[in-house]
């Protein structure tokens, strides 16, 4: 489903240039859950905004289900990102000014789907991730738990091919966080690719596969399940 | 989307109350201004356009040539029309003369109305220009002899609800007009405003019948005629135009050689005719340069609105960046972002274009007071200027929003999303505030400067005294006869100091004739120069200068028929420097009694103001009549006026029991010269203080994001030990550079337009850098006040608090 070559990532400013990602190599199999590990600053983020199509890499070529797009524009990206990525972030990132239905509602309006298909298929992801209940409600009156349990919601709404999740426990606590790691087990089971940064060696036990980056590189990749298609 | 797009704008707007309150009362504000001034405007430009056939209907002007220099009046002689019709049948339809009838005392039963404003007109009143008869039929309503037209609430001032047609209305002559007809007010937004029209015919018994219909040329050489005429439905007025060399070779010709002169003749649209005339022996007009200021100033106030928003929401967006950054990752695009910013904008705008509508309905009776005028706002008579304002927000809604639109939608999701969000040197900001006070910079200096002329037309030495001075005039032929004994009776008063008439008084405009004078070398040569009439006493009660040479002596009766007083100016024009006493000065032309008077001059007068401060003092002749003259003007005492008035009053009775009593103190007829200025005055100083208004709320709102994002700093510098004013000074210089620079932009832009206003008039304060540097510092008061409320409250804020959050 992906796999670069030689991917670089090197961000500039007047007067420092710093390289993020050198040279990076990596695959991912559909239906594989794969935990990216490694030290601050070692180019994780740097890795998964690229392969969410969030940002372009400087070097190197980037494939995505066979298709080369590490040259496409900013529209190109977007467009291939609503429909076959979802994301979860640390900090959950909702929109205040929205309530949890909405919120929720959101990628679906920007690939247009009817209202009736809409309100269908967001009262039942809310249904699955047990925060139907609180669908009125804005995102500071929910508990960190429940707004991560949102934007995992926000990020399968749309049946997504990949997720990717951006260190999605580290501001819940060890049982929310673990809820939240069944939550992505199974989705994987389902069939969705997921692609997991994380500093947690625990919750890296959850994937197939650990990926371990430092300063740009690949140091280390092993595999802890076994993984068939 | 676009109820998603709703939802999110309208959250915003209440959940950040400070900035929408800014940003939605400041383009309240500017809207509410715009829809006023746009009315005003709206009005000026309607002139005379309710005339069905206002597109065809030309006003005929005057240009006389007469040795060598040139008039322009807006009169014109009565043949004109006639001649024109004609001899242009194939262009000119019809014609239309007005003239001003004089005196005019109505009387019905026992009840006397004056009024001022009554024409005679020739019956083709109703074919040229659209009025609504109410009683009567426009076809043949001044046909004939001492017929007339009265507007409704004139018929109803003289005979309340009564039929007025067929009642014959007696005039203070003897003269009675049968009314014919009773039509609609004429309507505020028309240049020729009458109460009441007298046949034209009418006068053919006084003029007798072959003159009043005569063709010759000394006919066109006398103006005293407002015409009008219309042209046929393939007509063109270029036609009359170009025909005009031949025509004036037949009619006009032949007397202008003798005498030496020119006519040329002018035609203006009836529409121009308000704002474009400028003209001698006009009707009060209104002024373009009036109607583009006001346009301006509106374009001013909603683009300080504009302002506003796009500071406050570029200044918001680090509050918007999260939102901009997860819905770009879910997958909207730039454009989708773009609109749904612009669909904010607008969405405030039009909240603001509904507070500007209420406001409106609630302060249009104070702006029609202010700026005397009879503005309704009603959305279904007037749907293509409710359009219009509805665009106009439209616009202001797309023009504020853009820039934000694209700033925010340009947010790249990986680093909005990590909080870092590139800083922005805010350099467009800084323009935008620099450009805010750059125009309220401009209208503060405009606000000073127009309150500063007035204030000089109102205080300026006029060459005369012009207070406590009561102006009567004597309107009935018996009472003038009378007036010496009148005088001598009023000055038996003790608060009645001295008494003079004339034929003219200052403000009043004054004759001008064809005079024969003497060069330096001693040959006689013509000149047209103003005059008045005066009596032995008037240049005493006025308490005009003689700064050469000496008063009229009654002792002399030599004086009436040999002297002559000039003002400075007169002995400059006709060359005669410091040594005009002697000169020989006389009619050219004959003047009914006192034709081929050869006089010498026997005194030079200081130059007075007889005319608004508009124009400068032309040659003035001031000549001694043996008749009495109308106008008395008595000097009294300021006490007891009250008193003064009153005896006045019991002897006007005695003396002219015909007329109604009135009387007009001289400093105030003055000041009626300057009234438009006045209310443009008082209408430029609300707007200007309108205009600081919006821009200080922006100001504040934009001292309160600095102040904001600067938490962090102050935090920091107060840990480090730094003074809450250590810090409000810190977050007011940068502002105070600001509002400085913004003096270099204002200066050079509002001493062109001042310069260029006060050329309207003759004599006008000196513009003194001493008003900008006011205005400059009232500017930074104002911005420094402002900022400082913010940054007090910023700086008095607990920096752990600060610091713990970021």
């Amino acid at each position: 489903m992906i796999k670069t070559n030689n991917l670089t990532k090197i961000y500039r400013t007047d007067e420092v240039e710093t390289v993020a990602l050198n040279n990076v190599n990596v695959e991912v199999t559909k239906g594989e859950f794969v935990a990216v590990m490694g030290p601050s600053g070692c180019g994780k983020s740097t890795l998964l905004n690229v392969i969410g199509l969030l940002d372009n890499p400087t070097n190197g070529e980037f494939y995505f289900n066979t298709q080369e797009v590490s040259k496409y524009t900013e529209r190109m990206r977007t467009n291939l990102r609503k429909s076959n990525i979802g994301f979860i972030f640390q900090s959950f990132n909702l929109i205040d000014e929205l309530t949890v239905y909405e919120n929720v509602e959101l990628p679906l309006l920007y690939i247009k789907m009817s209202s009736a298909e809409r309100k269908k298929r967001v009262n039942e992801i809310l249904d699955r991730m047990k925060i139907a209940h609180r669908a009125k409600h804005f995102p500071q009156q929910l508990s960190g738990g429940q707004q991560q349990r949102v934007a995992v919601a926000r990020a399968v709404v749309t049946t997504p091919k990949l997720i990717l999740a951006d260190e999605p426990t580290v501001n819940l606590d060890s049982a929310n966080g673990e809820e939240l790691m069944d939550m992505l087990t199974q989705l994987n089971e389902e069939g969705t690719t997921i692609m997991m940064v994380t500093h947690s060696p625990t919750f890296a036990e959850y994937a197939h596969r650990t990926i371990q980056l430092f300063d740009g590189h690949i140091v280390t990749e092993n595999i802890k399940k076994e993984f068939h298609l | 989307m676009f109820l998603n797009y709703l939802k999110v704008a309208l959250r915003n707007l209440l959940r950040k109350k400070f900035y929408s309150t800014i940003n939605i009362l400041g383009l309240a504000i500017g809207l509410t201004c715009t829809i006023l001034i746009g009315l005003f405007v709206q009005n000026e430009l309607s002139f005379d356009k309710h005339h069905e056939n206002y597109k065809k209907i030309y006003r005929l002007e005057s240009h006389f040539t007469i040795q060598e220099s040139d008039d322009f009046f807006a009169a014109t002689a009565f043949p004109l029309g006639p001649a024109l019709k004609l001899e242009f049948p194939q262009d000119v339809e019809e014609y239309c003369r007005f003239l001003t009838m004089d005196n005019n005392l109505f009387q019905i039963d026992d009840k006397k109305i004056f009024e001022d404003n009554v024409y005679y007109a020739d019956s083709t009143l109703t074919t040229l220009f659209t009025h609504k008869f109410i009683a009567g039929t426009p076809n043949g309503a001044l046909n004939d002899p001492n017929e007339m037209i009265l507007t409704e609430s004139f018929a109803r001032r003289i005979f309340g609800d009564e039929d007025p047609i067929g009642k014959v209305l007696d005039t203070g002559y003897g003269l009675g007009f049968t009314i014919t007809g009773v039509i609609e007010d004429v309507p505020y937004d028309s240049h020729l405003r009458f109460e009441a029209v007298g046949s034209m015919i009418t006068l053919e018994n006084y003029f007798g019948k072959d003159r009043y219909h005569s063709l010759e040329s000394g006919a066109f050489w006398n103006i005293s005629f407002y015409s009008y005429i219309m042209l046929t439905e393939t007509g063109n007025i270029q036609n009359v135009l170009d025909g005009y060399p031949a025509f004036n070779e037949k009619y006009i010709k032949p007397v202008g050689e003798q005498i030496n002169s020119k006519f040329q003749l002018m035609v203006q649209p009836l529409a121009d005719v308000h704002l474009h005339s400028d003209l001698g022996y006009d009707l009060p007009t209104g002024n373009i340069a009036y109607v583009h200021t006001f346009s301006i100033v509106a374009l001013f106030l909603l683009l300080i609105g504009c302002i506003n928003y796009m500071n406050m929401a570029t200044a918001q967006s680090a509050n918007r960046a999260t939102e901009v950054g997860i819905r770009k990752v879910v997958g909207a695009q730039k454009s989708y972002l773009r609109s749904q910013f612009l669909m904010e904008s607008l969405i405030l705008t039009f909240l603001a274009l509904l507070l500007a509508f209420i406001a409106t309905e609630l302060f249009l009776p104070a702006f029609n007071e202010i700026a005397d005028r009879h503005l309704s706002f009603n959305i279904a008579e007037n749907l293509n200027f409710f359009l219009g304002i509805v665009g106009i927000a439209l616009i202001v809604g797309i023009v504020s929003g853009s820039y934000p639109a694209f700033y925010l939608s340009s947010f790249i999701p990986v680093e909005v999303l990590k909080g870092k969000l590139g800083k922005s040197k805010g350099t467009l900001r800084k323009i935008l505030v620099l450009l805010q006070f750059s125009i309220s910079i401009i209208m503060i200096v405009g606000t000073f400067t127009v309150i500063q002329q007035l204030n000089f037309l109102k205080n300026k030495d006029l060459g005369f005294n012009k207070e406590n001075v009561v102006v009567l005039t004597m309107r009935d032929t018996t009472g003038i006869k009378n007036i010496n004994a009148f005088q001598d009776e009023l000055l038996k008063h003790s608060q009645i100091l001295k008494a003079g008439t004339s034929s003219s008084i200052p403000g009043q405009g004054y004759g001008i004739l064809v005079h024969r004078y003497e060069t330096l070398d001693g040959t006689m040569a013509e000149k047209e120069i103003n005059f008045v009439f005066v009596d032995n006493d008037y240049i005493d009660v006025m308490d005009m200068k003689i700064i050469k040479g000496r008063n009229y002596d009654p002792e002399l009766t030599t004086d009436l028929e040999e002297s002559i007083i000039i003002n400075e100016a007169c002995a400059n024009v006709l060359g005669w420097g410091n040594d005009p006493i002697g000169k020989k000065l006389g009619f050219a032309a004959d003047l009914d009694g006192t034709a081929n008077r050869d006089t010498r001059v026997i005194g030079v007068i200081k130059d007075f103001h007889y005319n608004s401060l508009h124009n400068k003092v032309d040659p003035i002749l001031l000549l001694l009549s043996e008749r009495p003259l109308r106008n008395i003007s008595l000097r009294v005492r300021q006490e007891n006026i009250e008193n003064t008035i009153n005896y006045i009053k019991g002897k006007w009775n005695e003396f002219c029991p015909t007329f109604p009593f009135d009387y007009t103190f001289l400093d105030e007829d003055l000041n009626e010269q300057y009234i438009a200025e006045q209310k443009i005055g008082r209408v430029f100083t609300y707007f200007s203080i309108m205009c600081i208004f919006i821009a200080c709320l922006g100001l504040f709102g934009l001292a309160a994001y600095t102040a904001e994002q600067r938490t962090k700093e102050i935090s920091i510098r107060k840990v480090m030990g730094a003074s809450v004013s250590s810090i409000v000074l810190i977050l007011s210089r940068e502002f105070t550079i600001w509002v400085l620079l913004a003096n270099i932009i204002a200066w050079p832009l509002a001493y062109l337009a001042l310069k260029k206003w006060l050329e309207n008039f003759a004599y006008a304060v000196n513009i003194s850098i001493f008003t900008f540097v006011c205005a400059g510092i009232v500017a930074l008061v104002i911005a420094l006040v402002t900022v400082s409320f913010r940054a007090i409250k910023a700086a008095l804020t607990n920096p752990a608090e600060a610091l713990k959050y970021e």
